[in-house]
């Protein structure tokens, strides 16, 4: 692996080979090969070296990884969502495991056979890919719609919704961690992630419209108001809940009804559940 | 050697030197890790390095004669060895990358070990060594064991006192490089070693200050928000109750529970502001130069009790930076006694803190530090609205007791008629603490004379976070109603009121909230919507048991078991273990104990096991006491370990609910108790019979306690309302004759049995049982209180007294 500087030469030529890269992504797997897996880190400000062996080793464990998903979502939520799965499978996730504090790339670490979050660096983490795919598919993303992250993060999660979403904006705050991951979605060609360094209560208010889904991943006491201003009648606003290593996260989803009022539900599925409270003894009171 | 002359106050001071960098070391340590990681983990560690203390008795027990022999010379050379020690073991605990974080989760966790074994090989040598220091003076001067002790003890009472006044002026990051300095003063006897130690000493000090690796941890509140575009430290203050800093940056707001629906109810959100943080932990949000915008006020959670009663006579716990204050003038309140017992935000609210201004309070509002507890006291039936702000719990440690059941009857009897105690509580990650508040206010209205707590409670929430409303008065159909479109404008639920219908309820509710339990492992999502409060609160109130009792220890919060978290069942274990992932991390600090204790008991068995490694060394003589009765001295030596830091624990939490302030509270009792207890060393001589002395301590100490135990919650109580240097003045008073006493049996006890290589091994087995104390007392206090932590202590005594070494034979004298 070798550490260096993007030059202004290869800026060029990444934004040149962008478009064939997309072609690739779109053909998943089949069209990731190392040369553009090589290339798009360049381009990204990210250079990395890999042997072949190297590579291949890593793409040898994607599809246990896929099928640890599928068999993770059928357990969790009855059935695994196909746009979730075709996500998954068209996002290189490897590109996305980088040390930005250290400038070091640890593609390696892709597709562990015991999910766990990895460091990024500046207080951040790249969440366990078991985790990505259960608040993915409870956010229940579709074509049509807009999103917003608070928290770009790796950003592997806005990665992963561009695949579904027309439009996929992502908000950061940390300076040189956003401003880093800002440069990662152009080499993919994912063209429809947006992203920002700055200050993510305010919510992206130049998008008309608002947005039918908000991702919060930044620690708060309270949604800000803005955001659920922000936010479609029917809309979904998610708040994962717990320390960035911790694998028990709770996940609040807020759901904007016609009138306008805000409705949330802790889902406690993403790893542990259980209810023996006397309510869930109780049938429930006849619908009205 | 040992010496048979009277050691000159020369040869001993430094042993007073030592001491008081070594102790001094250990706070500096303790703040290291409470800034740049949290403080249980730090706990953890140096609780298990000063296992050296113990390794170090045992190393020289084995081998008494040889150091002994070379004693002198090694007392003159270790100093510079300690300062190598010092600073190259805390070069390395800054540059270990320890991510406690990644301890709770199984799959990463194991890198973590390594690390913590790490922090063990950092500073393991130097407590190794300060330890065989302090033990050679024992073997050397074992005639005068009494004034050893009490220069040992003194030293690190002031070493104690030292490094917390150093934390006024010196960065917690820079705390060590001055302890090097008493470090090489004590090698002033001898030429060449003192050059040396002040070779040391520059190149120490040089590493630690010219290569400072030092910082918060990434994961801590303080460093987002440090690393936004923009983000500026305005303004910093040290003091040994923390590092302060004040950030100007975009993410500043107040933290409150606001309702989603603001932007409905054309509600701003908070303003920006300054963020105080300390530790690296946020406490509150400073106003920004200019008007205080409050007008978010009516939004957000805590507003109900102020619709109820439109202007109130309010007595407030925790001022948020000044901006409750603000709220309650916002939300009509017409009288405030605003209390901010935290005294860095209480200056910042009188006088500003760098570019934050000294809050502009409007008319009516009355700023005080005293505990709620004695502001409550003080005027009975002279409130509307007693409200606890949410971010009170957390502001300061001492702060935890204004949530006891005893607390809350207190405010009770400090309400007008109808009036309302406001009580919030947390609900991110577990119900089970806003359920134990429920127990502790039944507990409170009964003991404040209401047979039917069920119509005095009202529990209304968010998502996140609860309030518990108690009246001393049923509450009304109106107010009733009155909550219930207050909660239904701002997506907030009601949770309980007399009367309520639970499963009618449940169709509309905003805020679904499961249960969370241990004990089942089967998978549900989203099968809502849920209440868990709803569904235990009347049961709780009625004096039921609930689902959630099984897995989480709802008993009421008291004087005596002032913990707020802490709610898992130590009992369960095995589960605990099992769910370590999901657990709040304020439900570490137990399990952390768990594991030093653990630990403790492995280091006291090694110390224990030193006569059986003594046999099988070769040409070892067998280690035992002189006069015989070997058990009954390992008893007396483990029994003092154990017993001084029982007392010294429960004195720390009882000073620090008097002081209303933890760091006084520890500070105080440290240092005092330490001071004392030298002195009380020193007269150990005195005692022409050392088993009348030993008694002596003994009655002193177990009347104390008994005294203590009989009328101390009533006496403090009582008096809580004096200035705080009275306060502080008592506090020093109450220890000063135990703490005398205190000091007898140890040398009493080595004067008696320790001769040889018993000597050092008694002190082994006394620093091996306080290791195994400070963990034991903590798990003690939480599971059953801190009164009982006291009793043991006291018992532990009397167990002293019954098992007080027999004579040994000195030189030159019978054995009696």
């Amino acid at each position: 692996m070798t550490d260096g500087l993007l030059t202004r030469r290869a800026l060029v030529a990444s934004a040149l080979a962008a478009p064939a890269l997309l072609a690739t992504s779109a053909h998943a797997a089949t069209g990731w090969t190392l040369a553009a897996y090589e290339t798009a880190m360049r381009a990204s400000g990210r250079p990395v070296s890999l042997t072949q062996p190297q590579f291949d080793a890593i793409q040898a464990r994607k599809p246990a990884t896929m099928k640890r998903i599928e068999s993770y979502l059928k357990d969790r939520l009855g059935h695994a969502d196909p746009a979730v799965m075709a996500a998954f499978d068209a996002v290189p996730r490897e590109y996305f495991h980088y040390l930005y504090d250290s400038h070091r790339a640890t593609p390696g670490d892709a597709y562990e056979a015991t999910p766990k979050p990895w460091a990024l660096g500046f207080g951040s983490a790249l969440s366990d890919y078991l985790g990505q795919a259960y608040m993915t598919q409870v956010a229940a993303p579709k074509p049509d719609d807009i999103t917003l992250e608070i928290g770009t993060g790796s950003g592997f999660q806005s990665a992963l919704l561009s695949r579904i979403v027309k439009q996929a904006y992502s908000i950061e705050i940390i300076k040189p961690l956003g401003e880093a991951v800002a440069k990662i979605f152009t080499p993919l060609g994912y063209d429809n992630v947006h992203t920002r360094v700055g200050d993510g209560y305010f919510g992206w208010p130049e998008v008309e419209g608002g947005f039918d889904m908000i991702i919060i991943t930044c620690a708060a006491q309270y949604a800000p108001p803005d955001l659920f201003k922000q936010l479609k009648p029917g809309g979904r606003a998610l708040i994962p809940i717990g320390q960035p290593f911790k694998r028990g996260q709770f996940l609040y989803v807020y759901t904007k009804d016609a009138e306008g009022k805000i409705h949330s539900r802790k889902d406690v599925g993403v790893y542990f559940i259980p209810m023996t409270g006397a309510m869930m003894k109780q049938p429930a009171p006849p619908k009205t | 050697m040992a010496l048979n002359r009277p050691a000159r106050a020369l040869e001993l001071l430094p042993l007073f030197l030592v001491s008081l960098a070594t102790v001094g070391f250990e706070i500096a340590l303790t703040r290291y890790f409470a800034v740049a990681k949290w403080s249980e983990y730090g706990y953890w560690v140096i609780s298990i390095v000063l296992a050296g203390f113990a390794l170090s008795g045992v190393v020289i027990a084995l081998a008494r004669d040889r150091f002994a022999a070379i004693g002198p010379a090694l007392l003159a050379w270790l100093p510079p060895v300690l300062i190598a020690a010092a600073a190259i073991g805390f070069h390395f605990v800054t540059t270990n990358p320890f991510n406690p974080l990644q301890l709770q989760n199984p799959a990463t966790f194991e890198p973590q070990l390594w690390n913590i074994a790490l922090y063990y090989a950092a500073l393991l040598p130097f407590f190794f060594l300060a330890g065989l220091y302090v033990s050679l003076f024992f073997i050397l001067h074992d005639r005068e064991i009494g004034r050893v002790y009490g220069y040992d003890l003194t030293g690190a009472g002031l070493g104690a006192l030292a490094v917390l006044a150093l934390m006024a002026v010196v960065h917690p990051f820079h705390l060590v490089p001055c302890l090097l300095l008493p470090l090489a003063a004590a090698a002033f006897r001898r030429r060449l070693p003192l050059l040396i130690a002040c070779v040391a000493l520059l190149a120490g000090a040089g590493l630690l200050l010219l290569d400072d690796q030092a910082g918060f941890n990434e994961y801590k509140a303080i460093y987002a928000p440090s690393n936004v575009p923009g983000s500026h430290e305005v303004a910093e203050h040290r003091s040994p109750r923390g590092l302060y800093l004040l950030l100007d940056d975009f993410t500043e707001r107040v933290d409150t529970d606001l309702t989603n629906n603001a932007g409905m109810l054309n509600l701003p959100g908070p303003p920006p502001a300054f963020g105080l943080y300390r530790d690296g932990n946020r406490i509150a949000a400073l106003p920004k130069p200019g008007p205080l915008d409050t007008a978010y006020a009516p939004a957000t959670l805590a507003a109900l009790p102020y619709i109820l009663h439109p202007h109130a006579s309010v007595l407030l716990a925790g001022t948020s930076g000044g901006f409750r204050i603000g709220e309650l003038h916002t939300l009509g309140a017409a009288q405030i006694l605003a209390l901010e017992p935290e005294p860095v935000l209480r200056a910042a609210l009188r006088s500003g803190l760098g570019p934050a201004p000294a809050a502009a309070f409007g008319p009516g509002v009355t700023l005080g530090g005293e505990s709620p507890i004695a502001a409550a006291a003080a005027h009975p039936a002279g409130f509307d609205v007693i409200d606890l702000s949410a971010d009170f719990l957390d502001t300061a440690e001492a702060n935890t007791s204004a949530f006891a059941a005893e607390a809350l009857t207190t405010y009770l009897r400090a309400l007008k008629p109808g009036g309302i105690v406001s009580i919030p509580a947390s609900i991110r990650e577990f119900p089970a603490y806003a359920v134990r508040v429920l127990a502790t206010a039944r507990a409170a209205l009964l003991a404040a004379g209401y047979p039917h707590p069920e119509q005095h409670v009202l529990v209304y929430r968010s998502a996140w976070n609860v309030r518990v409303l108690l009246s001393n008065a049923p509450f009304t159909a109106a107010e009733i109603a009155a909550a219930r479109k207050f909660c239904d404008d701002r997506s907030f639920d009601i949770s309980y009121y007399p009367g309520i219908d639970v499963a009618a309820a449940r169709a509309g509710i905003y805020n679904d909230l499961p249960a969370v339990s241990f004990e089942a492992g089967q998978v549900t999502s989203g099968a809502g919507p849920h209440d868990a409060i709803a569904d235990e609160a009347l049961p709780i109130l009625l004096g039921h048991a609930t689902e959630s009792a099984r897995a989480f220890n709802l008993a009421p919060i008291t004087y005596d078991r002032p913990s707020f978290y802490a709610v898992l069942r130590l009992s369960h274990l095995g589960t605990i273990l099992q769910r370590l992932e999901i657990l709040p991390q304020a439900e570490i600090g137990p399990l952390v104990n768990l594991a030093v204790l653990a630990q403790a008991i492995v280091i006291a068995l090694i110390v224990l096991a030193a006569p059986l490694l003594a046999r099988m060394l070769p040409g070892h003589r067998r280690l035992r006491a002189p006069g015989g009765g070997t058990i009954r001295a390992v008893i007396y030596f483990a029994a003092l370990g154990l017993g001084f830091l029982f007392i010294e624990i429960f004195a720390i939490e009882r000073a620090s609910f008097y002081l209303n302030d933890r760091t006084s509270g520890f500070a105080l009792v440290l240092t005092g108790m330490l001071i004392f207890s030298g002195l009380g060393a020193m007269l150990a001589h005195r005692f022409a019979n050392p088993r009348t002395g030993m008694w002596l301590a003994a009655c002193v100490i177990v009347i104390w306690g008994a005294l203590l135990l009989g009328f101390l919650q009533p006496a403090m109580l009582a008096s809580l309302a004096l200035p705080w240097p009275l306060r502080a003045a008592i506090v020093l008073l109450a220890v000063a004759p135990v703490s005398i006493a205190l000091g007898l049996p140890f040398p009493l006890g080595l004067q008696r049995a320790g001769s040889g290589g018993f000597l050092p091994w008694a002190w082994g087995l006394n620093g091996a049982f306080s290791v195994v104390s400070t963990p034991l007392a903590n798990l003690t206090s939480l599971e059953f209180g801190y009164d009982r932590v006291l009793l043991s202590a006291l018992l532990l005594y009397v167990i002293c007294a019954l098992t007080f070494p027999h004579a040994r034979p000195l030189a030159g004298e019978p054995a009696s």
